[in-house]
């Protein structure tokens, strides 16, 4: 045991940086979460503040739109989760037929580039797009129809918040998908020639089931995500006309909870949160490992 | 890895300066100032230097882009130079952030968070904001009992300002009856105003407007003839985003009927309301619904914050906007920077009942607090005497128009806290007025000020026959405007202040307050909107009673009843 210590001595160095940075800025931190059922009294610190059992989740709980906040989180999450699933499988499917290298190529570059923008910078554009004058109402106009409130309406903005989440993300999710794509034996097509397969039985018997594993995989970990539903791009695109269909748990506990500096709040949902991602991790690893073979431990 | 993306940094952040401080507060905690307060008791002079210089710590909300003279700064400058003079004190300032937006509250919620605050430290917001800091100060023990500085060491002035209010701020501020702040106060003459463009009514050849039907008529006209041109011309400036009267809100328009949407105060038989769900505020809505079906506001008004409408108010294709007496400051003066031949106008128009009634909070914006444990906590009482003796003297005049002629930011002294009385602003237009009728001369006007706003409307005035005079003497135009049409028109509607009943904050509207506010807003919107019927808001003020308004008027009705 001592021999295999000392043996593998520069490997521990290496690693001890990295723990170290992981005992204190991910470990240390997690005492905080006692303030999710603490009244935070500064001068009383985390641990003299006094106790308050269950009534910081008195904010989301005892609100009286509540329930609709969960509904709108959970129903925004799922639907950004379906389309951002299908869209860019889709995508990496078509452009994997393309023969054209140079064009392939640089399609594939242009549709991820929107993943580095920031979702400040998208909003400003969006809300440019849609303005009462913006390019969108100047086609409906055109058409001979009166030109739509579109962020002001509660099924556009919706509708605006998962295509423009899809169009941001759907080149960057692709990427996964063209690399599983190259992994496929290309002896497997030269075989389905021979035997005269067209382009689509190809793609239905070899294509698919080649990246399969690849798809339960993005699938199952996607799901996690069920109570994000991007503050980043919600916050920077709504207005109270929406309130009804968009504000979501991230948006309202940052309006009632940091606005007024009830950190125990913030610290309160965001212990929810986890808790609840935490079992959708568990659960979905198990369904990972069962179905398509995957393993980190 | 999931954690709330929100709340991992807060916490650390957090952690980190609490591990940080945390060896440091349990000395800064310790009684000091007894021995101190007892040897400066015998001599309680509010103008008395101290005998070594002191070195305190403090923060700073700042301009973005200050534009400094040279050799000045937020830390030193002519400002504090003569606070040091007179009272042997520097400022070290520990962090200053712009005074724009969120920077500077988020900046003192993580310093109270982390228990790190500077030993003096003035706050600025609304009466709402400031009360519960102070109640969360006093409760986490963290800031000094002021109330026999306040008693022993503000100069006559100041005392004779605060008495002129009945000490009325300080009564709002108070914990338990003690004194934890020193209080700005600022002259109330928040009146809503109606500013309409003059050039453009008249070249249509339109009547001043004497009544809310008068308005509408120009409006109208507005929207008919397109004096902006290219059908760019939006009649009526509105602002309603987050809140139903804010900066170019609906101020002037739900005033008119009576409606003071926001506030709670006492009605006819003495009982705490709401003013958002009452009747009249139903009317309110009604015709700014009426409003928007006849096209006179923009289609997409709600989805527009105070920065857009500022924008449309610049670009000069606005008719008319509800806004404050100093509008011609901001953002008025834009619209001449742009269209050379611009004018705008203020007209106060009485209610329905026939009165003008104004919603009146407790006049303050900002306080001073001193952390506990300080030594000295009778320093800043001290600089806000002296600088409220010479913040209106040749002296700062001088340095205004001189050395800082320039400069963006004209007065960076690290405490600027007034103490005035509330009719400062009334009394100041009316000698202004007396002045320029010729009913008392340049020289028995009282303050510096004043005969420099005296100079600039007679320059203004002399220039009347030249085109673009507005343009050319835009001080002259602005003071003109502000001080003297503003003013008057306020004075001749005889206004009505009703006094807010409660402006802090129960435990159910901690929580419940900002869910209430947000339908609120959703309702008026949509009626306005034309999306949902006027009915809606009988549903609304069901909804807003079962929602928790009902346990917040009797929170509200038992709190104010106890005093």
């Amino acid at each position: 045991m001592k021999r295999h210590w000392t043996s593998q001595l520069h490997y521990n160095l290496m690693v001890l940086p990295g723990l170290v940075l992981v005992l204190l800025f991910s470990v240390w931190p997690m005492f905080g979460i006692i303030l999710a059922f603490k009244h935070y009294i500064p001068t009383k610190g985390f641990f003299g503040s006094p106790w308050v059992g269950l009534e910081n989740y008195d904010v989301l709980f005892k609100s009286p739109i509540g329930a609709q906040l969960f509904v709108n989180t959970v129903s925004i999450a799922l639907m950004k989760m379906a389309f951002g699933f299908v869209v860019p499988i889709v995508f990496a499917l078509l452009l994997n037929e393309v023969r054209i290298r140079w064009y392939k190529r640089s399609v594939q570059t242009i549709v991820y580039l929107p993943h580095f923008l920031s979702w400040v910078l998208i909003a400003g554009i969006i809300r440019d797009m849609f303005a009462m004058n913006g390019i969108f109402n100047r086609l409906v106009t055109s058409l001979g129809m009166e030109p739509i409130l579109f962020l002001g309406s509660n099924f556009w903005f919706r509708t605006i918040l998962i295509t423009s989440d899809v169009w941001k993300e759907f080149g960057f999710g692709a990427i996964i998908y063209l690399a599983a794509l190259t992994a496929i034996n290309p002896s497997l097509y030269e075989a389905a020639e021979m035997d005269g397969a067209t382009r689509l039985q190809k793609l239905r018997y070899i294509t698919l089931p080649g990246i399969t594993t690849t798809i339960v995989l993005v699938a199952t970990l996607s799901l996690q995500g069920v109570l994000n539903a991007n503050f980043d791009q919600i916050f920077n695109l709504y207005n109270p006309l929406v309130y009804d269909s968009s504000d979501v748990i991230d948006t309202y506990v940052f309006r009632a909870g940091l606005r007024e500096g009830q950190f125990e709040v913030a610290t309160a949902i965001g212990l929810m949160k986890s808790v609840i991602s935490l079992v959708l991790i568990v659960t979905t690893y198990k369904l990972a490992s069962k179905y398509a073979n995957y393993r980190i431990f | 890895m999931k954690r709330n993306r929100l709340v991992a940094p807060i916490v650390l952040s957090l952690l980190l300066t609490t591990a940080c401080s945390g060896g440091g507060s349990t000395t800064d905690n310790s009684p000091a100032p007894s021995s101190s307060s007892t040897a400066a008791a015998k001599n309680h002079d509010p103008f008395a230097p101290y005998p070594e210089t002191i070195t305190f710590t403090t923060v700073k909300a700042t301009s973005v882009d200050p534009k400094f003279p040279a050799g000045e700064s937020y830390e030193k400058n002519k400002y504090n130079d003569l606070i040091f003079e007179k009272l042997n004190v520097k400022p070290k300032i520990l962090w200053a952030v712009p005074s724009d937006g969120e920077a500077f509250k988020n900046k003192v919620e993580l310093s109270v968070a982390a228990n790190d605050i500077p030993d003096v430290m003035q706050i600025g917001g609304d009466p709402t904001y400031l009360k519960n800091m102070v109640k969360r100060l006093v409760e986490a023990d963290m800031i000094e009992d002021l109330t026999d500085v306040v008693k022993n060491y503000a100069s006559p002035k100041i005392k004779a300002a605060w008495e002129q209010n009945k000490n009325g701020v300080h009564d709002f501020f108070a914990v338990k009856g003690k004194n934890y702040v020193i209080p700005n106060q600022m002259p109330s003459a928040d009146y809503p105003l109606v500013w309409i463009r003059e050039d453009w009514r008249k070249q249509l050849n339109l009547p001043e407007p004497k009544t809310m039907e008068d308005v509408v008529a120009i409006a109208k006209a507005f929207k008919e003839k397109d004096p902006a041109g290219g059908g760019k011309t939006v009649p009526i400036a509105l602002q309603m985003q987050n809140e139903p009267a804010g900066q170019f809100g609906g101020s002037a328009y739900f005033s008119y009927f009576g409606s003071l949407p926001r506030a709670f105060y006492k009605n006819k038989d003495g009982k705490v309301v709401y003013g958002g769900i009452e009747p009249q505020t139903k009317d309110a809505l009604a015709f700014m619904a009426q409003l928007y079906k006849d096209g006179l506001l923009e289609k997409d008004f709600a989805l527009k914050d105070g920065g857009k409408v500022m924008e449309l108010l610049s670009s000069g294709n606005a008719g008319m906007v509800s806004h404050s007496w100093y509008g011609p400051w901001y953002p008025l003066n834009n619209t001449l920077n742009n269209i050379k031949s611009a004018d705008w106008t203020p007209y106060a128009l009485k209610g329905k009942n026939g009165k003008l009634e104004v919603a009146a909070g407790t006049p303050t914006g900002s306080i001073i607090v001193v952390k506990k444990g300080f030594k000295y906590p009778e320093l800043p009482m001290k600089w806000v005497n002296v600088w409220n003796e010479h913040s209106q003297t040749q002296w700062a005049i001088d340095l205004y128009n001189g050395l800082y002629k320039d400069a963006i930011e004209k007065n960076p002294i690290t405490f600027n806290l007034g103490a005035d009385p509330t009719d400062k602003d009334l009394k100041k237009a009316a000698r202004l007025n007396d002045a320029l009728n010729g009913k008392i001369t340049r020289d028995q006007l009282t303050t510096f000020d004043e005969k420099d706003a005296y100079d600039q409307i007679s320059k203004f005035k002399a220039g009347d026959k030249e085109p673009d005079n507005n343009t050319k003497n835009m001080p002259g135009w602005q003071n003109y405007k502000a001080w003297i049409m503003a003013m008057n028109a306020i004075n001749n509607a005889n206004p009505t202040p009703v006094y807010k009943a409660y402006e802090g904050k129960t435990p159910t509207m901690e929580k419940k307050m900002t869910a209430l506010e947000n339908l609120q807003m959703n309702v008026y919107l949509k009626i306005i909107m034309n999306k949902e019927p006027l009915e809606a808001f009988d549903k609304f003020v069901q909804d807003w009673k079962s929602q928790g308004g009902v346990e917040i008027l009797a929170e509200v009705n038992k709190e104010v009843s106890a005093k």
